[in-house]
């Protein structure tokens, strides 16, 4: 059991190294901005930890401070409003590192991106998914019946990066008991490259009560794909992983298991 | 009462090993020896609510094991005391000729007296030492005498005299209790002409058999060496499932069967000596053994044969020859035969089983790993595929992880398994992948760039909690709040801020961390911190169950974490137990320490009364006196031992009565100077059944509470004059008080890491210090009746050792305390023995009788180092025996050295460590450790020692694991 | 093959959430009801699954000076001219996780940029929050009125968010005979949504 411990200490440890490269039609300056290297932490969202980065390019162009930032890979925009460790397990994959990620701060791609102009932007979509993932594990929602205060603690705690804050009340969405060792269903998202994201309802355990495992999770939902590869949280899941142990230990904070379905 | 509607949580499966020994597998890691001297060749899962199982010694003769009940097995034996009525004499023994005995059976034919009526067998106690007429007669109540009447014998039996009754009888009865638990007890040969029976094959089936009169039996059936094919009969609980002869059951002609396997339901199938199949026909409900016998023959036309056959509840499988395995399609009531043999493909099995729930087991040929057969079920009878289950060797014997047990033989019959369930998955494999994978990712995407700067500020983080504290000098919880801040010089400090209490402590400050348990269900963290950093020690704090576990764990793991304990050491290392029986055991280096101040402690689980760590093994005893042997693990990051420690604690009251002439005897008019209704024996207590709490949640009660009937009269009487003088079973004339024991016992299942050592209870044991590696090291126990014993063959590789040698003496001992030279002991008078001889012969030569200390105080312990040999007397004071020396080990005469101790352990290197009252604790027992000696010394001051320095609490230790620097 | 929803909960048919069935026949009746009525809703149906039944409304809403409704612009750029055209497209969809219908919509201006989220939060009536005043006021407004991923067509779109939906609707079909009805004319005008009130009336 404490072996579990540490493999939520280190997921929630996890960063990625990141290459910054401001966006050509966005410099004014005659010289070209140095790029900006960091570790981002996988279980964060960019508009989160992006000041370190404007403050270093912002002197380059001629936009104000709080210009609203969006990044591109390789001409995709990146949706903002997936944690960073699922948009570098997309498109990062096995690439040279650190991953090349290019900054812009003007004609945000309205048809394509959402925008998350503050935290409380981001705040909002993070406890809008929460609650969705809640309300997909169990019958009676818990987090609508937890107080206003717990609902801060998980967002500083994920704001702030402290793993023992967000856990303290975490823990309790990720609890089951001996009479009901199951979630209800699980909060998964399934991501393939230029694909929308699949999510259906899935059950952790079958009709004869044996529980589900990733792979046939899989089948259920892309009865097609055959080779393929399968990341979670930047790791090869072995897909004999009971997907309900997936939901307690490989979730982002948000709840939800974002399963990124690579060809090999 | 069929046994199916009892769905036991823990499922279980029976192996054998090639040398005989039998274990039982609960899990992937739960493997329980079934501890016999006797080697078995066949074994039998019968039972799984009840643990019962049969099987085939290498004598060939057939044994029964039945594990240890939650009530007790018992029978009542009865007799009959038969009369007739003459004109002369009334009713008398004085019988016809023609009559039966006076003293007979129920049928009259055997004479019984009081004497001769026999147990069943040896494994067989009478419970009380009289015999009880029967007051009752199908359901109607008879007069205390007990007389039934009758025209003449045998005839309808009435409880009235009526004016024809010629004869009486009335039955007597004695409850009897079966003893042989926890052992192979063979099945008793009954018959004269059984006695020639040997057997080569058993099995036993039926636990999901509904039997017409409600009661539950077992079905066993054997095979004997010449072929032929009995059942034993009458195989139920009453029986202690010993049942009671073997009845041979008709053959076709000529035919010899060679195994036999029957079916937790209904079906019994047999293997012949030239490979045939046969399978019982005519098995109904009013006959669960059957009529008759078909022939099957064996699959492709005859050109296998077969060896084995198992009979699940629904299905039949066999194996062939050469290995080859064999579903039987078709098996119905209607066609109990089957209808076609199925190949089942690439495993060669050398025995095969199915569960009680239709799961199928293997054994594979070549590696003898055991195999489950996948996807079985309605739509696919014979299943998809062989899965390894593994089971090679998991043991986890300290020192012994390379050991691999061979199976031989596997039974599931009685085992209600899921092999699907996370007991018996194998979990470690994805998980293992998982964790390795999250280091690489670790190597590639972190360490390779740890200079690029974070997005996140790492370094200062904060956690609080909201907790209570208790504060000692008012005696009562205080909220505060708890936190863990980063300090100056990149260390972690543990704070508490209470009205009183402001603590600021350093993480690499923290000596242990403990977590126990409340009866009220509460949890309180224990943090141990240096006695004299000003800090009052142990820090206790609780709150919420998910903050205090939390905690524990973030301290635990940070204490892991700054003390870098990945493991334990197996050697130089003291053990203690705190008050709650919690072992801990040091993790940094002890003797270089000046003080037991910076000792760290790392917290095991288990529920222990004593420990005794030396020379690479550690053994412990329960408070029940059960032996337990630590497997050497603690693993730290990748997870702890799943094996499980029990641990049973009675508890006893005294219902109190004074007898008053209105009355007679009641507990409402005892004296203002008489002890409570409910009190200790020694009435001073007051104790209500209702005021035994359990220590904490892990504690169940095991009994309800009970009379002890010892000594006491039909309702658990015992009578005497007064309080307290000599109790005695019968109320005599001056009797005016009584009293009634009541007891209780409570057991504790914790998973830990320990297994169970030997079978016996010993009071106390003691290990030799500083035995090399490979040698045989000396374990000696005294018994719970006094006697000392000896382990024998005992060594790192092999803890648990052989068999016990009996050392003889002159007295009962209370302690033994095993050196390199000698043995000391504490014998129930108060005075010492030494035995010598013992680098010798292991059990040593003479016993010397060594005086009492001068102070005339009773030894109660004995300890003894290198060079020094301490006792402890029973008045807490600690005495040194002077001139102590390998070749003269009785020494010259005792010198007091300090009093207030509790208990004592010498070691190699020669330390005393005690326990004993530090000025600080109080009342509370802490760890001590003499100071000022200097090993070796032959100064006796110098072995003396000068003063104590205090660490820890605890309340018992043993430090002889420690060893001389070279 | 038609993938069905997954049957619901026997809770669900009780109260709180809206099965599938009770979401696609409400869907239909409602469909019926603006046919008749004159209203135009398009449905939009996924052969491969029966909770992917969308219906999408499009309407335009004029704004200026003196109406209720003031417009912002981004920071950016300069005041807006009044009389501006904003062309609103209202999708009505099941939402499974929370199992009830949920409204979006997107409201762009004539030059098909986005009306900011911003705008639209001052744009929703007071009434509806006056519970929530201040700060609390606005975050409350970001909890409940945001841009989100459509869950069928995967581009941003703006949506009320529907975990207030439960209970309301548990409320609702108290007393209400048709709930969906009910419900859609409640929220609808936050956003602009006006539901003809000959539509109220034909049932």
């Amino acid at each position: 059991m404490s072996e579990d411990r540490e493999i939520l200490r280190e997921l929630w440890n996890g960063q990625v190294p990141v290459h910054f490269v401001l966006s050509s039609e966005e410099i004014t300056t005659v010289e070209t901005p140095q790029p900006y290297f960091a570790l981002v932490p996988r279980q964060t969202y960019f508009p989160l930890c992006l000041e370190k980065v404007n403050r270093h390019f912002l002197k380059s162009t001629s936009h104000a401070a709080n210009a609203e930032v969006w990044l591109d890979w390789e001409g995709t925009p990146l949706r903002l409003h997936y944690p960073v460790g699922v948009l570098f397990d997309m498109y990062a994959n096995e690439g040279i590192l650190p991953w090349t990620v290019t900054v812009h701060y003007t004609n945000f791609p309205e048809s394509e991106l959402i925008h998350l102009p503050s935290r409380d932007a981001v705040e909002a979509h993070f406890m809008f998914t929460l609650k969705e993932a809640d309300s997909l594990k169990h019958k009676n929602t818990l987090v609508s019946n937890m107080q206003k205060k717990d609902h801060k603690q998980l967002w500083t705690g994920l704001l702030n990066d402290r793993y023992d804050q967000f856990w303290a009340i975490n823990r309790k969405l990720m609890e089951t008991s001996t009479e009901n060792p199951f979630f209800r269903y699980i909060p998964f998202r399934i991501y393939q490259p230029d694909k929308p994201f699949i999510q259906t309802l899935v059950r952790p355990v079958d009709e004869e009560g044996r529980r589900l495992t990733l792979e046939q999770l899989l089948k259920r939902t892309l009865p097609d794909a055959s080779d393929r590869t399968v990341k979670i949280q930047g790791i090869r899941v072995p897909e004999q992983t009971p997907i309900q142990w997936l939901s307690e230990h490989f979730s982002h904070p948000d709840n939800f298991l974002h399963i990124c379905v690579l060809d090999k | 009462m069929s046994e199916a509607s009892a769905h036991p949580e823990i499922s279980k499966l029976c192996l054998l090993e090639a040398f005989g020994d039998v274990y039982m597998l609960q899990g992937r890691n739960q493997l329980k020896q079934l501890r016999s001297s006797l080697q078995m060749k066949k074994v039998a899962f019968a039972s799984q609510s009840r643990d019962v199982l049969y099987a085939i010694g290498s004598d060939l003769k057939a044994y029964v094991w039945v594990s240890q009940p939650e009530v007790p097995i018992r029978q009542v034996v009865a007799i009959y005391e038969n009369q007739r009525w003459t004109p002369t004499r009334g009713f008398s023994d004085s019988l016809l000729p023609t009559d039966r005995y006076a003293w007979s059976d129920e049928s009259g034919r055997l004479h019984r007296t009081k004497d001769t009526a026999g147990l069943p067998s040896d494994y067989w106690r009478f419970e009380r030492n009289v015999w009880e007429i029967d007051e009752s007669f199908n359901g109607q109540l008879l007069g205390p005498e007990g007389w039934n009447y009758a025209i003449d014998f045998p005839a309808t039996y009435t409880p009235e005299k009526r004016w024809n009754s010629m004869v009486r009888r009335r039955r007597w009865l004695r409850s009897c209790r079966y003893y042989g638990t926890e052992l192979w007890a063979p099945l008793v040969v009954g018959d004269p002409a059984e006695r020639g029976l040997s057997f080569i094959d058993i099995s036993a089936g039926g636990c999901d058999v509904s039997f017409p009169d409600g009661h539950s039996q077992l079905l066993v059936w054997a095979v004997s060496t010449d072929g032929d094919i009995f059942i034993r009969t009458l195989c139920n609980r009453s029986s202690a499932y010993h049942g009671s002869s073997w009845m041979m059951v008709n053959l076709p002609d000529k035919v010899e069967v060679s195994q036999v396997s029957c079916s937790p339901a209904e079906g019994v199938w047999a293997v012949t000596a030239t490979g045939w199949a046969l399978v019982r026909t005519g098995i109904s409900r009013d006959n669960q053994y059957g009529t008759g016998w078909a022939m099957v023959e064996p699959p492709l036309n005859g050109l296998i044969t077969l060896t084995q056959v198992a009979v699940g509840p629904t299905s039949v499988w066999a194996l062939g020859k050469g290995g080859s395995v064999w579903f039987r399609q078709g098996v119905k009531k209607e066609v109990p035969t089957g209808v076609a043999w199925v190949d089942i493909e690439w495993l060669s099995c050398s025995a095969i089983t199915v569960s009680r729930n239709g799961e199928v087991f293997a054994l594979g040929t070549e590696d003898r790993q055991v195999y489950w057969r996948t996807g079985v079920g309605l739509a696919e009878p014979h299943g998809r595929k062989w899965r390894m289950m593994g089971f090679k060797s998991p043991v986890h014997l300290p020192n012994e992880p390379s050991r691999i047990l061979n199976w031989s033989f596997i039974n599931a019959t009685a085992g209600f398994l899921d092999p699907r369930s996370s007991t018996w998955e194998e979990t470690e494999e994805w998980k293992d992948d998982i964790v390795e994978q999250l280091s690489h990712r670790f190597e590639k995407e972190m360490k390779n760039f740890s200079s690029l700067p974070s997005t996140v500020e790492r370094d200062d983080w904060n956690a609080v909690a909201d907790l209570r504290v208790w504060s000692a000098k008012h005696s009562q919880w205080e909220d505060c709040t708890i936190e863990l801040a980063a300090s100056e010089f990149n260390q972690t400090k543990f704070l508490i801020d209470s009205k009183h209490t402001k603590e600021s402590i350093l993480t690499s400050d923290l000596a242990a961390v403990q977590l126990h348990e409340h009866p009220a269900g509460l949890q309180e963290l224990w943090v141990y911190t240096a006695v004299r950093s000003g800090t009052q020690s142990p820090i206790r704090l609780t709150g919420s169950r998910s903050v205090v576990e939390h905690w524990y764990t973030i301290l635990s793991e940070g204490f892991r974490e700054v003390n870098g304990v990945k493991g334990l050491k197996k050697e130089d290392a003291v053990w203690v137990l705190s008050s709650t029986g919690c072992p801990l055991v040091s993790c940094n280096d002890v003797t270089s320490k000046n003080s037991l101040e910076g000792v760290k402690w790392v917290t095991l689980s288990g529920h222990l009364d004593k420990v005794e760590s030396a020379s690479g093994i550690t053994w412990a005893l329960g408070y029940d006196r059960s032996i337990w042997i630590w497997t050497g693990s603690y693993k730290g990051k990748l997870g702890t031992e799943k094996r499980v420690q029990n641990d049973t604690h009675g508890v006893e009251t005294y219902e109190n009565q004074r007898w008053n002439p209105v009355g007679g005897f009641t507990s409402h008019l005892l004296l203002p100077t008489d002890r409570h209704a409910w009190s200790d024996e020694s009435g001073r207590v007051q104790l209500n059944k209702d005021g035994f709490n359990l220590p904490s949640v892990a504690w169940k009660w095991d009994t309800d509470w009970q009379v002890d009937y010892d000594n006491a009269d039909k309702k658990g009487w015992q009578y005497a004059f007064d309080f307290p003088f000599a109790y005695h079973p019968h109320k005599a004339m001056n009797d005016c008080v009584r009293r009634r024991r009541w007891f209780r016992t409570m057991k504790v299942e914790l998973s830990a890491p320990w297994l169970p050592g030997p079978a016996t209870k010993l009071r106390t044991l003691s290990i030799c210090p500083e035995v090399k590696n490979g040698d045989i090291i000396p374990v000696w126990g005294v018994m719970m009746d006094g006697s000392a014993v000896l382990r024998d063959r005992v060594t790192r590789d092999s803890p648990q050792g052989d068999t016990w040698i009996s050392v003889k003496s002159p007295t009962a001992f209370v302690d033994v305390s095993v050196g390199p030279h000698c043995v000391w002991a504490a014998a129930v008078d108060g005075t010492a023995y030494v035995r010598n001889g013992t680098k010798e012969k292991m059990d040593g030569l003479y016993w010397f009788q060594v005086e009492k200390p001068p102070n005339g105080a009773s030894i109660v312990q004995v300890t003894v180092g290198h060079s020094a040999v301490w006792a402890l007397c029973q008045d807490h004071t600690l005495w040194f025996r002077k001139d102590y020396s390998a070749s003269f080990p009785e020494g010259t005469e005792w010198m007091c050295v300090s009093d207030d101790v509790f208990q004592i352990s010498a070691n190699a290197a020669d330390q005393l460590y005690a326990i004993g009252l530090s000025p600080e604790s109080g009342s509370m027992k802490t760890l001590a450790r003499r100071t000022g000696v200097v090993p070796g010394s032959t100064i006796v001051s110098d072995l003396m020692g000068n003063g104590w320095d205090f660490g820890i609490l605890a309340e018992h230790v043993s430090s002889r694991g420690i060893v001389l620097d070279a | 093959m038609m993938l069905r929803g997954l049957e619901p909960d026997s809770e669900a048919l009780l109260w709180k959430m809206v099965s599938v069935g009770e979401y696609r026949d409400a869907i239909h009746s409602f469909l019926k009801l603006c046919s008749g009525a004159g209203e135009e809703w398009t449905p939009f149906e996924d052969d491969m699954d029966e909770t992917r039944l969308m219906i999408v409304k499009k309407q335009i809403i004029v704004v200026g000076e003196g109406s209720a409704v003031e417009t912002y612009d981004d920071v950016n750029s300069s005041p807006v001219d009044t009389n501006i055209p904003l062309y609103f497209e209202y999708h009505v969809i099941y939402n499974q996780p929370f199992s009830v219908p949920q409204l979006l919509f997107t409201a762009t201006r004539p030059d098909e940029s986005l009306v900011p989220l911003s705008a639209l939060h001052e744009w929703v009536p007071q009434s509806l929050i006056s519970s929530h005043s201040g700060d609390q006021g606005k975050q409350y407004l970001w909890e409940t009125l945001t841009q989100i991923e459509h869950p069928i067509l995967h581009r941003p779109i703006y949506a009320l968010h529907p975990c207030q939906t439960s209970s309301f609707i548990t409320q609702i079909r108290k007393f209400s005979k048709n709930w969906f009805l009910s419900w859609l004319t409640s929220i609808g005008p936050a956003v602009g949504l006006k539901i003809p009130l000959s539509l109220a009336k034909a049932h």
